[in-house]
């Protein structure tokens, strides 16, 4: 497995947007049943990460990926939002996201921009 | 869900002692903090400084929080650390909370006695 240097605040990214979107498989695709695979594969390029996510879970509802609107702030404190940020965070963190149902699996693709990018280009890694 | 509660100045401090607050540890956040502070009155300001990482979960455990401290009782946040402060900005929802940059700046300064 290769190392991909990152600075501190570009691993924040990538974690935040690793973390929402693996929640999201574990929490919908397979319903929190507690098991599951999911498949990930990494690879470094001059701006960011592109990464490749897939799983056995059920499939996406319509077979599209949500808006992810931003949360609505204006409005009366018993209103504010508790939930809907996360797919805000992966459309705002990421570009080029591409859902796919593919051999019963559902297939998520998406590049994660770094400005600076990673230091290491073209190498692979799977995980 | 390990939680340190102080008072300090007539403030609520409630120190998060994990690295993350997210989707494993969401619900155990709030039904601690409603626990220790359920009762009460008084600013309660969570002292983020141990949180290396809050995600959409984590997010709407603590918006969840301040609305069950009701208005009144405003949860102020204290001390963010980058990843934390990132997803707070990013979604908008540092507005809607009062962000101090660490816990000595949220209690102010001890008053000395004359």
């Amino acid at each position: 497995m290769a190392e991909i240097p990152l600075r501190p605040d570009q691993l924040g990214t990538v974690e935040t947007v690793l973390a929402e979107v693996m929640n999201n498989i574990v929490e919908h695709a397979y319903e929190d049943r507690g098991v599951g695979v999911i498949e990930m594969k990494i690879t470094p390029e001059p701006d960011g990460l592109d990464v490749f996510v897939s799983d056995d879970g059920i499939e996406m509802p319509g077979g599209i990926l949500p808006r992810g609107a931003p949360a609505k702030i204006d409005v009366p404190f018993e209103s504010l939002p508790e939930g809907g940020f996360g797919w805000y965070l992966i459309r705002t963190l990421t570009k080029d996201i591409t859902y796919a149902r593919l051999d019963d699996k559902n297939t998520l693709s998406f590049r994660i921009p770094l400005d600076d990018g990673p230091q290491v280009a073209g190498r692979g890694f799977h995980s | 869900m390990n939680l340190q509660a102080s008072e300090r100045n007539g403030a609520h401090v409630l120190k998060v002692a994990e690295d993350r607050i997210d989707a494993a540890s969401a619900v155990q956040f709030k039904d601690t903090v409603r626990e220790l502070m359920g009762s009460g009155t008084g600013r309660v300001i969570l002292d983020l400084s141990q949180v290396q990482f809050l995600d959409s979960s984590g997010l709407g455990a603590v918006v969840a929080t301040m609305k069950f401290l009701g208005a009144d009782r405003r949860l102020e946040l204290a001390a963010l650390t980058p990843t934390v402060e990132k997803v707070l900005k990013l979604t908008r929802m540092d507005s809607v909370f009062t962000i101090h940059s660490s816990v000595d700046a949220a209690v102010g300064p001890v008053s000395k006695a004359s």
